[in-house]
């Protein structure tokens, strides 16, 4: 995979195959999460989306606490209407390609990113000594599926922050 | 241009400590460590969010790293109300607190 930074500060992706279509798995399953009503997630992963803990403690309550929720849901809903606009443009399954996010998506398209990592980690509680990458060849079936989306998508959070 | 005097209602006491209140920046920002989020996507979000440069950003990211939460910023209740919903739109563990006296 090779990320480099436009002229107008966008970003040229070039994908091999296998790195489009993971990249697709990772977007189409975040984006349908995005759509979820945050009480009807899973707790795990409405906890790291939709934190409420030190809320009560800050005096939001109640009202003003579903509010606040209601707020970070609004953010993801306008990332999944710009995600749908991205599944468009990506290489289709099986091909591999080039494809350009424009630089006033790009803060929006790093954070569907690093939610998705997020949500895969909370599915499987996994701690710090789980996210090694030596853990990740002793994992098998679902958990190790969901190690490999982690990296991989870490891997291009950091080419796509570096300039 | 009028020159004339314009008197203002008297404010009760209630009324100049809430108003107080509300324009002291008695409320701090913090930010907690976790395993998921990766330190550059930290630095990124703090330059975004809170307008750090890239000096002050790896400061605070190495704090919550280090020691496990970082305050990143003091301001009224409003405002650190405002920083907090951000850094959590990006996914950060954050919370606010009143700032100790």
């Amino acid at each position: 995979m090779r990320i480099e930074t436009g002229p107008t500060g966008g970003r040229d992706f070039e994908f091999a195959a296998p790195e489009a279509a993971l990249l697709r798995q990772a977007l189409e399953t975040t984006l349908l999460a995005y759509q979820t009503p945050p009480v009807e997630l899973d707790p795990m992963v409405g906890n790291v989306w939709y934190r409420q803990a030190g809320l009560r403690e800050a005096g939001i309550r109640g009202e003003d606490a579903f509010h606040w929720v209601e707020g970070l849901h609004e953010v993801r809903l306008e990332r999944e209407r710009l995600g749908r606009r991205w599944m468009k443009t990506l290489p289709l399954v099986g091909q591999a390609g080039r494809w350009f996010l424009p630089k006033e998506e790009v803060e929006a398209f790093v954070a569907t990113l690093n939610d998705h990592r997020l949500r895969r980690a909370a599915e499987f509680d996994l701690g710090e000594g789980d996210l090694e990458v030596r853990a990740m060849e002793k994992s098998k079936g679902d958990k190790r599926v969901a190690l490999v989306e982690i990296h991989f998508l870490a891997w291009m959070i950091e080419l796509i922050l570096q300039e | 241009m009028n020159a004339g005097i314009v008197e203002t209602p008297a404010s009760s006491p209630t009324q100049e400590s809430d108003l107080s209140e509300a324009f002291a920046k008695g409320w701090q920002v913090l930010v907690w460590n976790d395993p998921v989020n990766l330190m550059s996507y930290v630095v990124f979000v703090f330059q975004k969010v809170l307008g750090f440069d890239e000096v002050k950003a790896r400061k605070h990211m190495l704090e919550v790293h280090e020691q496990g939460r970082s305050v990143v910023a003091i301001e009224t209740r409003e405002k650190a109300e405002m920083y907090c919903h951000r850094l959590q739109e990006f996914g950060l563990q954050s919370t606010l607190e009143a700032r100790p006296v």
